[in-house]
């Protein structure tokens, strides 16, 4: 023992002879260096380049073959992981190899890090060289960009671009090459543990395929079991994650959804460390395997017999659960025939012929009998109870709840219930994390009613989707997503709306997503808006006169510095003071939206109401010079009538797409979807004329009366009680069940189906009715003859 | 000096090398000498710290040889292939081991390959197996470690290139005091170069002394009785080997002159001629003895 002492003291790791061992490692793989040099140096630069002109241009660009070369390239080059470990460690497989690098004077700790450095510089060095020329290519590309976006897109400055380029393309560019060097680490990591535990170069090679693929198909494969199966078990939160350390494929996928796009720099770096951690961990691994394994082991197709037993056990339950998944009997024969073909092909060349064919087959019968038996219990237990589990609020720390309107981004606002679902957060903000017990309790009673809803088929069920994440007092993290709660449930929800802890997240949240402006920096126009902010009224694109002004972006600043504080300040202030009756009451009506264009990667951009409470935030935007907010019917609904009854009508009309009358009106007319009438079913409602299912579809409509019931309809408010909904602008009012009785008076039923576009299916009769009612409507406001001539084409239409 | 105490190896829980205990003196040549399977690679790779024992100790100059990188300098370990250095040309090679072994030699390695006429610069996958072989050799020897372990260390070399390597082996013995231990099938090599022989037969250690006593110590006996005597009269544990062609009796047996004639003395021969023995005489019967036929050896004819 005081030998082994004297040694290790004697024998530093970081020995000359260690990087001695890393420099002839790399003159042993200079071949394999060249070789991925060449792959990376004609891949990465094609493929950078075409990154880039996809960014700036905004389109893909047609380079179709060399897309092909680059990405065959690189990808090829990646890959090569795998063989520069095999390659760094040859004594591991050649058994003539073994007593040249066993018997050197180094400890096997001083071997083992010098061959795996020298594998890993073999495998990184021209990734690193390659994309350092990349990365040169790009910011010269910066400059090609200019001239190129200049003469391709009028209006375009070269300043602009240069400032976009470099905030915004850049970095994405950059993050991908991070991603990319640290995704090559953990494969390499995970390569070398699975050759320490193999012994011949062709179970290597295969080992290295089979575990990249089955470790993270076992963990897809179990996962898709439970959640097909156990209503609530989220795939997302609690193996998505996952993937990425267990396979480097994992973490290319969770990279591009993940992060390329939406991942903050802070993110970014946290999940880079997470990924060197994995890539350490099974580095780590691989060097106590190295350690335990023997000289004399090189040359045995697998070393460590439980190795083989994992993959197989792995690879066997995955093929039985896809299989099972069917559900299916007739499935149980072809399971058995597959399995059995892979389990002993690859048993016999593993033994390299029949010898303990009796133990492999007995092995093979315990697989499937326990792989069937998982299955049976899971689905049987739903997963051990987990699926009907509700923790008790006392044993709850904090929930976070995720559902419509918090981090979804784009939601159209007709697809909210109440306002509780449809506070307009975006993916820019996380969802809102509660802690206060009275709210904690309320989500566990949302959660039993969700459980309580469920139908047997629970693919029949419709509604909306929700995440719940639990942290319980004792640390455990539950999470559970629910992708159709019927709509009624979030009444309970209700009153965590008004919550101070709730209008503090919503606060946040809009304060997070205006703190992403980028002040002092000129607001991009063209080819798309980025970096500036529009104010948009209630009806969109309309002005209050009945004009498009569909294409009028006259709000558009470059920010000042300073204005984005000032901004989240102003917007989280009146969040946080809105009184209770105001959020809900009936008076409210969003007068406007502050629409935040932050950079092209989104067309479309994050809306932030203004309410009616909103003084400080008007007061803000006006001090910044948006003096135009009474254009836009910025004002009080509740107290003055913004909607004329023609501006009513005139969104009404387009129910009918009078666009595709207007030739028959002989008018100019403009294309919209706006309507008022009434639906049993708002997912059917579209706010793109051209594609508007409407099943079941009754219309009503008064000109005058419409404004009164507006005022006693809450926006985006659903209930048992409410019987009638008017659609305005794509936007649902809930009427409120003491005026239900005045809107079914006004009520006129008119079936429209089919799609709204191309061929029509409704009937003469409904269109016949409407105009009976509606005709003197839609020739005061079209003119004279309209109506005549939209029930005119209406019947060329059919019977043409 | 090298010392095995109680070292065991299984290889699949069968016993390459069995509880063997042995001691090599610093500066004596070794010989290694046993049949196929004996142990011999296993043994020398135990002590060049390739195998880790499973049983026993093996150390050099009193310290653990397994996973000791400073013990490790001291012992160079050629075995009996030669392909792992085929990506190498000389000048690679020694490269590669220069940065190993702290005391290595330029001038020794140049001398030598001089002295050799290897070409510097040619990969050593372009060389005949002699001549990776005198790379080999050459790169150890010029390591200047205190032990070095040769397994077939004479095989693929031509005649007069083994005049040479013997040669450079025996200066560095006499030079520097170099430990050599060599295991050979080529018996007459072992004679030349070696003082100190053992015998391994599956995993064991037979006997293990200096080759003079090894010579001196088995006979063959060529002798004529009055009596028709066949070899059921002749029952000693040291009668390794009786045969008889009319009525002489050939006896290969243990001991020195004085004690065979002692012991034959009471069958009052007619003529008794005792002839001392080569090493590969003495190898088979040795063997023999041990149960391992000599007319089941398959070998090329060379050794024995």
């Amino acid at each position: 023992m005081s030998t082994q002492g004297n040694t290790a003291k004697a024998s530093p790791i970081f020995s000359p002879k260690v990087f001695h061992g890393i420099k002839q490692g790399l003159l042993r793989n200079k071949k394999m260096m060249i070789v991925s040099a060449v792959l990376y140096f004609v891949g990465l630069p094609l493929n950078m380049l075409i990154l880039i002109m996809s960014l700036l241009l905004d389109i893909q660009p047609d380079i179709g073959i060399y897309s092909v070369i680059g990405a065959l390239t690189s990808g090829a080059a990646l890959l090569c992981g795998s063989v520069a470990a095999v390659l760094s460690m040859p004594y591991l497989y050649k058994k003539t190899e073994t007593d040249m690098h066993f018997s050197l004077p180094v400890t096997t700790t001083q071997r083992f890090i010098s061959d795996f450095f020298s594998g890993l510089l073999t495998y990184t060095l021209p990734y690193i060289a390659s994309t350092a020329l990349g990365l040169l290519l790009t910011l010269a590309a910066s400059g090609l960009h200019r001239s190129m976006i200049s003469a391709a897109v009028p209006g375009s400055t070269a300043l602009e671009l240069g400032e976009t380029f470099f905030t915004d393309i850049f970095p994405p560019i950059l993050k991908t090459a991070a991603a990319a060097f640290f995704i090559m680490l953990l494969y390499y990591a995970i390569s070398t543990l699975v050759m320490t535990f193999c012994g011949a170069m062709l179970e290597n090679v295969f080992n290295i395929v089979l575990v990249n693929c089955i470790i993270p198909g076992f963990i897809a494969m179990v996962t898709h079991t439970v959640t097909e199966n156990i209503y609530g078990l989220s795939f997302d939160d609690t193996v998505y994650k996952l993937l990425p350390f267990t396979s480097p494929l994992g973490a290319v996928i969770y990279f591009f959804d993940e992060l390329f796009e939406t991942g903050s720099a802070g993110e970014m770096v946290i999940w880079l460390i997470k990924v060197l951690a994995a890539a350490c961990v099974y580095a780590v691994l691989a060097y106590l395997v190295y350690r335990k394994r023997r000289a004399e082991d090189t040359g045995k197709p697998v070393v460590y017999e439980f190795f083989y037993t994992i993959l197989m056990v792995l690879l066997i339950s995955c093929l039985c659960f896809l299989f099972m998944s069917f559900d299916d009997t007739e499935m149980l024969i072809p399971m058995v025939i597959v399995t059995v073909i892979f389990y002993f092909v690859l048993t016999v060349i593993k033994n390299r012929g029949f010898k303990k064919l009796w133990r492999a087959a007995a092995l093979y019968a315990a697989i499937v009998v326990v792989s069937i038996g998982s299955f049976t219990v899971i689905e049987a237990t739903e997963a051990f109870g987990a699926g009907k589990y509700v923790p008790s609020p006392d044993s709850v720390r904090s929930v976070e709840i995720d559902y419509i309107g918090f981090g979804r981004e784009g939601m159209d606002l007709t697809s909210g219930r109440n306002g509780i679902v449809t506070s307009e957060y975006g993916s820019y903000a996380a969802s809102p994390v509660l802690y206060d017990k009275a709210n904690i309790e309320a989500v566990t009673r949302f959660h039993k009613a969700i459980l309580d809803s469920r139908k047997e088929d629970i693919r029949a069920q419709t509604g909306y989707p929700v995440t719940l994440t639990y942290k319980t007092t004792l640390g455990r993290s539950i999470t559970r997503t629910y992708p159709d709660v019927p709509a009624d449930l979030f009444d309970i929800l209700l009153p965590v709306d008004v919550t101070e802890e709730m209008r503090t997240a919503r606060g946040n949240a809009y304060a997070a997503l205006i703190s992403r402006l980028k002040p002092g920096r000129k607001a991009v126009q063209q080819p798309v808006l980025e970096n500036c902010i529009t104010l948009m009224g209630e009806y969109g694109q309309f002005s209050p006169d009945g004009k498009s002004e569909r294409d009028a972006y006259t709000f558009i600043k470059d920010l000042p510095e300073g204005f984005e504080d000032s901004l989240a300040e102003a917007v989280k202030a009146d969040v946080m003071a809105e009184p209770e009756e105001a959020y809900y009451g009936t008076q409210r009506h969003r007068t406007a939206f502050i629409a935040i264009w932050l950079n092209h990667y989104r067309q479309n951009p994050y809306m932030i109401p203004i309410n009616e409470t909103y003084t400080n935030t008007v007061a803000c935007l006006e001090k910044y010079g948006f003096e135009d907010l009474s254009r836009f019917g910025f004002q009080d609904q509740s107290k003055t009538a913004a909607l004329s009854p023609n501006d009513l009508f005139l969104h009404t009309v387009w129910m009918y797409s009078v666009k595709m009358y207007e030739k028959a009106a002989g008018k100019d007319v403009i294309n919209g979807s706006n309507v008022v009438g009434y639906t049993d079913d708002s997912q059917n409602m579209s706010t793109d004329s051209d594609i508007l299912l409407g099943v079941d579809l009754k219309l009503f409509l008064s000109h005058y009366d419409i404004t009164d019931l507006l005022k006693n309809s809450r926006p985006d408010y659903a209930a048992d009680d409410v019987d009638y909904y008017i659609y305005l602008n794509g936007r649902s009012y809930g009427v409120l069940p003491e005026y239900s009785k005045v809107a079914g008076e006004k009520y006129v039923g008119c079936y429209v189906g089919g799609i709204f576009s191309g061929k029509y299916a409704r009937t003469p009769y409904e269109i016949k009715r409407f105009l009976d009612v509606y005709a003197e409507d839609v020739d005061l406001v079209y003119g004279s003859g309209v109506a005549d001539g939209l029930q005119k084409q209406q019947y060329e239409d059919i019977y043409s | 000096m090298i010392t095995l105490s109680g070292v065991t190896k299984l290889f699949d829980g069968v016993p390459a090398l069995d509880n063997a205990d042995l001691e090599i003196p610093t500066g004596v040549s070794y010989g290694l000498l046993g049949s196929n399977g004996a142990g011999k690679s296993t043994l020398l790779r135990l002590i060049s710290g390739t195998y880790r024992s499973d049983g026993g100790k093996v150390l050099i100059d009193g310290e653990e040889i397994f996973d000791n990188a400073r013990v490790r300098e001291k012992v160079f370990f050629i075995n009996d292939e030669t392909v792992q250095f085929g990506r190498f040309t000389l000048k690679e090679l020694k490269n590669f081991y220069k940065g190993y072994y702290p005391k290595f030699s330029d001038e020794v390695f140049d001398e030598l390959a001089k002295k050799v006429q290897l070409p510097m610069d040619k990969r050593t996958d372009k060389f005949s197996k002699g001549m990776k072989r005198q790379s080999i050799v050459i790169t150890g020897l010029a390591c200047r470690t205190d032990y070095l372990l040769l397994d077939e260390a004479f095989d693929g070399l031509d005649p007069t290139m083994r005049i040479i390597v013997k040669r450079m082996l025996v200066d560095a013995i006499l030079d520097r005091g170099l430990t050599t231990v060599i295991s050979s099938h080529n018996l007459k090599e072992i004679n030349e170069v070696c003082d100190t022989v053992a015998l391994l037969h599956k995993g064991r250690i037979v006997f293990n002394r200096d080759l003079d006593s090894v010579k001196g110590n088995i006979h063959k006996v060529q002798a004529a009785f009055p009596e028709n005597r066949s070899k059921e009269d002749f029952v000693s544990p040291n009668i390794l080997h009786f045969d008889k062609n009319g009525s002489v009796c050939h006896i290969i047996m243990r001991g020195d002159e004085n004690m065979i004639k002692e012991y034959l003395a009471p069958y009052s021969p007619m003529f008794l001629d005792i002839i001392p023995m080569t090493l590969e005489e003495i190898f088979i019967y040795e063997m023999e003895g041990l149960g391992y036929k000599a007319d089941e050896i398959t070998e090329g004819g060379e050794a024995l």
